[in-house]
C-alpha cells in the first residue's frame, strides 16, 4: 500500500543516510582511486562517478518506498525497496520521543524524529528522517499520552505547512532546570571527558595524513631551535608542552561541551518531561513522567568536592547505547548543585515529596568489603610474589629481558622479602582504605513512593526508582554474605537503565525489604 | 492463597511450595559432565609434565567431581522450590548463594518453555519468564512436560488478570 501514508522530506535522500552507510559507501571508491592512482585514463573518475549515481538511485527509490503515517492511536512505518518492512506502534506504548536537529537540518528548517518504545532492540523503533519541522512537531505533539489517548488529534501528514511550528502552546509550560554555559563547562571539566580529549588531540597529526611525518620533524626542529636558541633545558621544553597540551584539551573540552550540551533546559510540557540541549545543533528529549523509570544521580570525587553531580533519567526506551556515545547521553543533566538534587528529583518523580531517609548498612558489609578486597588483592599477589621469587633466584632464567633498575634491584640480597613486602603493605593499606570508602558509600531507603540506593568506591551514584514502575526483586546471598547475616535486594527495573540494587544490607532488612519491593511491583503501591 | 492451576500438577506443599521433579537432578548431572572434561585433560596434562604422582592429583579431583556430581546436585534440588501466588510468582533456589526471586504476574510479558534433549528423554520442560527488565529473564526448570504448558496458561491467564485489574486504574506494566 505505497499509496497510504506521507513521504519523508525529499532531503532525506541525502540527509537520510545513515553514517554507517556513508562509512561503507565511501570504502569502494577510495580503494578505487587508491587502486587506480599509477593509471590517468580517467577511468577511476568514471567508477566512482558511477558508484556514486548508483547510489544516489538507491537512495531516492529507499525514499519513493518510505511511508508514515499516524492516525491518533497508531504510528504505521512502512519502508524496503525489495523488501518490505512494516512497523505498527501504538502511541500508548511510545517510551520517549527525540527531536534531533542538527546544524543543516536547523538551517534547513527539518528535524529528524525517533520514537522508542521499551523493546530490547539496539536501536530506535522508529526513525523518522528527516521531515520538515512543522511536520515533526506535529507528530510529536500529537504522540503525547494525553493527546493520543482520547485519539483526537490524528495528523494528516503535510496539512502542517512548515511556517509556524505549532509549538505546544496551549499546554502549561514549566522550566525545571536551566542550565549557564559556566555549568555546562564546569561539567566538561569535572568529567571523564577531559581523558578524551588528549587522545584526540594526541589523533590530529593522523589526519594530516602523508604529511604527518613532516609535521613530527618540524615539531621536534622547532623543539630543539628554542632548546638551544633559548637555552631551556630539556625537561622545560617537555613541561611547557604538557602545560600546552593540557590547556589545549581544557579549552578542546569545554568548547565541544558547551557546543552540545549549551543552552541546557528542562522543561516541563503538561505530563512530559523535555530536556534540550545543544547551541548550534540541537536536540530534544521527550520522556512522559510515568515513563520515567529510574533516576541515577552520580559524583566522582572530584565533583563530590565541588558540591555537584550529574544525574540521568532512563525511561524503558530500548536504545541505551543504539546511536553511539551521543544516544547514551540523551537524557542526562550535566551538572547540578547538591543543593538543587532534592528539588530536580521532586519533579522528575512526581510522587516523591522528599527523598526518604537512607539507612546505613551494619558493619559486618564494612568487614565483609574490606575481606573480599583482600581476597582479590591475594589471588594476583601469591603467584607475582612467587614469581618474584624465583626471578631473584635465577635472575637469568627470566623469559623476557629485564630492563637494567630491575636488573640492579634484583643483585641486591634484602630485595628478595623487601620488594614483595613492601607491595604488600602499600597495596593492604590501600584496599583496606577503598574499602572504607566503599563502605561510607552504601545505603538505602525506602518509602511508599520510591526505593533508594547508593554504592560507589570513589565516584558515588544514588539510584531513585519509583516503586509503581518495579518489575520484580530478588534476595541473594552467597556463602561470603550469608555467614556475616548480609544479602542483597535487587529491585528490577525495566529497560537499560538497570536494576537499583541494595548491596550487604542485613539479611533481616533484606527480607522485609524484599517484601515490600514485590508488593509494590504487583501492583500494590501507586493505584490512583 | 494458591490455585491450583491444573489437575495433572500436584498441589503444593503446607508452605504454598513446590518442589520441582526429582528427575531434573539427572539432567543438572549429566550437563556438569562435559564441564569436568576440560579440568581432567588439564589434570592429566599436568601429572605428565611434573614429577608429581598420579594419584596425588586423581584422587582429590575424583573426590570434588563426586561431590559436586553426586550431593550437592541433589542439595540443589532440596533447595529449589517454586510458588504460585495470587499476585506474584516466587522461585527460591541455591546452595551456596541462596536467591529468591518474586515476579508479579502484572509485570510478566512473556513466557516461553523450553524442552533441551535431555530434558524431553526425561519428559521434562523448563518455562522462561520475561518482564521489561533489563536483568533478563528467570527460568523455572524442572517441570513435567505435560504439566509445562497448562502452568504457562495459567500463568498468563493472571497475567491477564492482573493486567486488567491494575490496567483499570490506568496502570501499565512498563
Amino acid at each position: 500500500m505505497p499509496s497510504d501514508g506521507a513521504r519523508l522530506h525529499p532531503a532525506s535522500i541525502l540527509l537520510g543516510i545513515p553514517l554507517v552507510q556513508i562509512v561503507r559507501a565511501l570504502v569502494v571508491p577510495a580503494l578505487a582511486v587508491l587502486a587506480g592512482r599509477g593509471g590517468a585514463d580517467g577511468r577511476t573518475e568514471l567508477l566512482v562517478l558511477g558508484v556514486l549515481a548508483l547510489a544516489l538511485v538507491v537512495r531516492v527509490l529507499a525514499w519513493s518506498r518510505f511511508r508514515w503515517s499516524f492516525d491518533g492511536e497508531v504510528l504505521r512505518v512502512e519502508q524496503g525497496v525489495l523488501s518490505r518492512r512494516r512497523r505498527v506502534v501504538a502511541a500508548a506504548r511510545v517510551q520517549q520521543v527525540e527531536l534531533d536537529r542538527p546544524l543543516v537540518q536547523r538551517m534547513l528548517r527539518l528535524a529528524t524524529l525517533r520514537i522508542e518504545t521499551a523493546g530490547s532492540d539496539a536501536g530506535p523503533e522508529v526513525e523518522l528522517r528527516v521531515l520538515g519541522l512543522g511536520e515533526a512537531l506535529a507528530l510529536r505533539t500529537a504522540l503525547q499520552p494525553d493527546e493520543a489517548r482520547d485519539g483526537a488529534h490524528a495528523v494528516a501528514p503535510r496539512d502542517v505547512q512548515d511556517g509556524e511550528p505549532p509549538v505546544e502552546q496551549a499546554v502549561e509550560q514549566d522550566v525545571v532546570l536551566r542550565l549557564s554555559a559556566g555549568r555546562v563547562a564546569l561539567a566538561s571539566v569535572t568529567g571523564a571527558q577531559l581523558l578524551v580529549a588528549p587522545a584526540l588531540l594526541a589523533g590530529l597529526p593522523q589526519l594530516a595524513g602523508d604529511r604527518s611525518d613532516e609535521l613530527f620533524d618540524a615539531a621536534a626542529d622547532w623543539l630543539g631551535d628554542v632548546a638551544a636558541g633559548a637555552a631551556l633545558p630539556g625537561p622545560g621544553v617537555w613541561l611547557a608542552g604538557a602545560g600546552l597540551l593540557l590547556i589545549a584539551s581544557l579549552v578542546t573540552t569545554v568548547v565541544v561541551a558547551i557546543v552540545r550540551d549549551g543552552g541546557f533546559t528542562i522543561v516541563r510540557v503538561g505530563e512530559d518531561l523535555v530536556l534540550r540541549r545543544g547551541l548550534l545543533g540541537t536536540r530534544e528529549s521527550t520522556v512522559p513522567l510515568r515513563r520515567v523509570q529510574v533516576v541515577r544521580v552520580t559524583a566522582n570525587p572530584l565533583r563530590r568536592a565541588l558540591g555537584v553531580a550529574s544525574l540521568r533519567i532512563h525511561s524503558a526506551g530500548g536504545s541505551a547505547g543504539g546511536t553511539g556515545a551521543s544516544g547514551e547521553r540523551r537524557a542526562v543533566v550535566p551538572l547540578v548543585a547538591d543543593t538543587e538534587v532534592a528539588d530536580l528529583l521532586a519533579d522528575l518523580l512526581p510522587d516523591l515529596a522528599e527523598l526518604p531517609v537512607l539507612a546505613q548498612h551494619p558493619p559486618a558489609a564494612a568487614r565483609r568489603a574490606m575481606w573480599r578486597r583482600l581476597r582479590g588483592l591475594a589471588v594476583w599477589f601469591a603467584p607475582a610474589s612467587a614469581g618474584w621469587v624465583l626471578l631473584s633466584l635465577a635472575p637469568d632464567a627470566s623469559p623476557v629481558p629485564l630492563p637494567a633498575p630491575v636488573r640492579d634491584l634484583l643483585a641486591l640480597d634484602a630485595a628478595v622479602w623487601a620488594v614483595p613486602l613492601g607491595v604488600a603493605l602499600v597495596s593492604v593499606a590501600l584496599q583496606l582504605l577503598l574499602a572504607r570508602f566503599e563502605y561510607a558509600a552504601l545505603a538505602h531507603g525506602l518509602d511508599a513512593r520510591v526505593v533508594v540506593a547508593r554504592r560507589g568506591v570513589l565516584a558515588r551514584t544514588t539510584s531513585v526508582a519509583p516503586l509503581a514502575r518495579l518489575q520484580g526483586t530478588t534476595l541473594r546471598a552467597s556463602w561470603f554474605q550469608a555467614r556475616r547475616g548480609l544479602a542483597t535486594v535487587r529491585a528490577h527495573v525495566a529497560g537499560p537503565g538497570g536494576d537499583v540494587v541494595v548491596f550487604d544490607v542485613g539479611a533481616d532488612v533484606a527480607a522485609v525489604l524484599q517484601q515490600r519491593l514485590a508488593d509494590a511491583a504487583a501492583g500494590g503501591v501507586g493505584r490512583r | 492463597m494458591d490455585i491450583a492451576p491444573s489437575p495433572t500438577l500436584p498441589p503444593p506443599g503446607a508452605d504454598g511450595e513446590r518442589p520441582l521433579e526429582r528427575r531434573v537432578v539427572i539432567v543438572w548431572r549429566l550437563a556438569l559432565v562435559p564441564a569436568l572434561v576440560g579440568p581432567a585433560v588439564a589434570l592429566a596434562v599436568l601429572v605428565r609434565l611434573t614429577a608429581v604422582p598420579a594419584w596425588a592429583v586423581a584422587l582429590p579431583t575424583a573426590l570434588v567431581a563426586t561431590l559436586v556430581i553426586g550431593p550437592l546436585q541433589s542439595l540443589r534440588w532440596r533447595r529449589w522450590s517454586w510458588s504460585l501466588g495470587a499476585r506474584a510468582v516466587e522461585l527460591r533456589s541455591g546452595v551456596l548463594t541462596r536467591r529468591h526471586v518474586v515476579l508479579p504476574h502484572f509485570r510478566v510479558q512473556q513466557i516461553d518453555v523450553l524442552e533441551g534433549p535431555l530434558e524431553r528423554l526425561l519428559g521434562l520442560a523448563t518455562l522462561r519468564l520475561t518482564t521489561a527488565s533489563a536483568s533478563g529473564s528467570v527460568e523455572l526448570p524442572g517441570l513435567p512436560a505435560g504439566v509445562a504448558p497448562a502452568v504457562r496458561s495459567e500463568l498468563l491467564a493472571r497475567a491477564a488478570l492482573a493486567n486488567e485489574e491494575l490496567g483499570r486504574d490506568g496502570r501499565d506494566a512498563v
